[in-house]
């Protein structure tokens, strides 16, 4: 069954010309021109990406992805706007985007990136039932429903969190560079930097380790990246 | 003022916060200067009158340890050394009422020119501040729409350079039947006549903005322009198919205009309505004699406004709404074209609606030609 794919963009000449590569493509597509269609159409789940226009009648798409994001809806999306300054790229992947790409953009890259997308959501989704439950010490984390049962309650866990726990667990016991933390989890190289992926591993810490200055599973390794420690038994 | 204040404040968009408190430091450093003066010369006033009673008072005692040594001449002594002094009943030395008076009258005289001053002093410090509290609402001001502006022709720009890159990429990777080709190539032209537009638009607005470039007047047929400017716009309202044009031109009405730049104002116009008529919305534009002026009106069925927004509708660079949830196309400067074109014909415009979601209607007024020329 093809990808379906919701492109949410007001410019019709632009939601045309996306339909009719993304259909020659092999996807299949939804349109939605304005912010207020494209949260009901999200929120249907009946989307396994979106397109997501920045500009846009009704509610702008920062407020599309924000409103989504806060009602639980993990489908990813891809912003496409003629902003391309950093600061509207980072407030678009912090509030839960999963790539950006700035117009004019080529068809040919942004099929790429979509294809990049599918594949990383893939190896997300695609994670064999017994692993898909996380023992990192007194914590479980559950990967299909992004939370984290802890000694304090139940936490919900943002997409990226729980991708990046992902890798390292995969990798258990072995070193993970920053890089590959951003290729595995973003795919691409300029976003965001390697403080961003700190910043979460200390939340990450703060939500799963007892002493989170002392750390026993998410080790720090100076200079190299991280590394996730517990035995193979614990990790059911 | 409090009502601009409490908008601005609650807008994050505006750089208002660092101005204000700027703003709010150098009036507070002014403001305490002058109490400071105020409290300073009152007290400097009443220090005055006690160090004069403190040479009174040794002036006396004084007078009094020499009494005795000077016997008769004592008196006239007295009135030479010290003038303010004088014996009454009884022998006693103290200070004449007059010299009291004098010093009196002097510092209430200080007192008052230091109240004149202060208060004249206060008006400029009040007049400075409102003057800097004027240029700075003008500085945010400029800089929001500065900002509007460029966020708005960014994407003015980019959106049918997208468009034409798409399509360019799909007509020479894609194997296209030869129906779908041609509609694409039509796409495309749609897309450049948009940029053609607006760098008429921007190149309009350059000369509007500088009169050594302003044309001459001559004296055209408004109708014969008017159906010109409409015709060439037709073809794009047809193509998009969503909105319905009704135009009605009284014959031969002429007056002293610039063609191209009356062209522009009815494009202008009904461009506006376009972007503001839903689907399926009636356009009617109309161009009459009414009480011996010419009266072009552009109607929609569209969006319309808030009763104070008409005041703003033709300022440079201004567009309703927030540019994240933009609803239309545009940079803010077609209004403003019409505005400064129909004022350089000596003509008015005006915009009107009955409120949101109710249509507006613009209308331009100019003189007619015959008389002017004619009388």
């Amino acid at each position: 069954m093809p990808e379906r794919i919701l492109i949410v963009e007001d410019e019709q000449h632009i939601a045309d010309g996306l339909k009719l590569n993304l259909e020659a493509e092999g996807f299949d597509t939804t349109h939605a021109a304005d912010g207020l269609t494209a949260i009901e159409a999200i929120m249907s789940g009946e989307h396994d990406l979106v397109l997501l226009d920045v500009m846009l009648p009704g509610a702008s798409g920062f407020d599309v992805c924000e409103t989504v994001r806060g009602r639980g809806n993990h489908v990813p999306i891809l912003f496409l706007t003629a902003r391309d300054s950093d600061d509207a790229r980072i407030r678009g992947l912090e509030l839960g985007g999963d790539d950006y790409i700035t117009k004019p953009f080529s068809i040919r890259e942004l099929i790429q990136r979509v294809r990049a997308i599918f594949r990383r959501n893939n190896w997300y989704r695609e994670t064999p039932e017994p692993e898909k439950l996380l023992k990192v010490g007194e914590c479980t984390v559950d990967f299909e429903a992004f939370t984290a049962n802890t000694p304090s309650g139940v936490v919900t866990l943002t997409q990226k969190e729980c991708m990046i726990l992902k890798l390292l667990a995969e990798r258990e016991g072995q070193v993970v560079t920053r890089e590959e933390i951003i290729e595995g989890v973003w795919g691409y190289d300029r976003y965001p930097s390697t403080r961003t992926i700190d910043n979460l591993i200390v939340r990450l810490r703060k939500l799963l380790e007892e002493d989170p200055r002392t750390p026993r599973y998410l080790h720090t390794i100076y200079a190299a990246g991280y590394k996730f420690t517990g035995s193979p038994a614990d990790t059911k | 003022m409090l009502r601009w204040l409490s908008t601005a404040w609650r807008k994050p968009k505006l750089p208002f916060r660092r101005h204000f408190v700027m703003f709010a430091l150098i009036s507070f450093v002014a403001i305490a200067q002058l109490t400071w003066w105020s409290v300073f010369q009152f007290s400097e006033g009443r220090r005055l009158i006690e160090t004069q009673n403190g040479y009174w008072q040794q002036q006396i005692v004084v007078a009094y340890q020499l009494r005795t040594t000077l016997g008769a001449d004592f008196e006239i002594w007295l009135a030479n050394t010290f003038p303010d002094l004088e014996i009454v009943t009884g022998g006693v030395v103290e200070v004449k009422p007059a010299a009291r008076q004098k010093l009196e009258a002097f510092i209430h005289k200080r007192m008052r020119m230091f109240i004149s001053e202060g208060a004249f002093f206060g008006l400029l410090v009040l007049a400075g501040v409102l003057f800097m509290f004027r240029t700075l609402r003008e500085e945010i001001d400029i800089e929001h729409k500065q900002s509007v502006f460029l966020s708005a022709m960014s994407h003015e720009l980019k959106t049918p350079i997208t468009s034409l890159r798409m399509y360019v990429d799909t007509l020479r990777e894609r194997e296209l039947p030869q129906a779908k080709r041609a509609e694409l190539l039509g796409v495309m032209s749609l897309d450049l006549n948009r940029l053609n537009d607006l760098i008429e638009q921007l190149l309009q607005a350059q000369r509007v903005l500088t009169p050594k470039t302003a044309l001459p007047l001559e004296r055209i047929d408004l109708s014969e322009e008017t159906v010109r400017a409409v015709n060439d716009l037709k073809e794009r309202i047809l193509f998009s198919g969503k909105h319905r044009l009704n135009v009605d031109t009284e014959y031969g009405l002429e007056a002293m205009a610039d063609p191209r730049r009356w062209q522009l104002v009815v494009k202008n116009l009904v461009d506006n309505a376009v972007k503001y008529a839903p689907a399926g919305g009636m356009i009617d534009v109309y161009l009459a004699k009414r009480d011996g002026k010419i009266e072009l009106t552009v109607s929609d069925e569209g969006q319309g406004f808030a009763p104070d927004e008409p005041a703003r509708l033709f300022e440079r660079f201004y567009r309703i709404g927030d540019e994240d949830t933009r609803a239309s196309q545009g940079v803010g400067l077609g209004l403003y074209l019409v505005k400064e074109i129909v004022s350089a014909m000596r003509g008015t415009v005006s915009a009107a609606s009955p409120g949101p979601g109710k249509g507006s209607t613009f209308t331009v007024t100019v003189p007619e030609a015959r008389n002017e020329h004619r009388a």
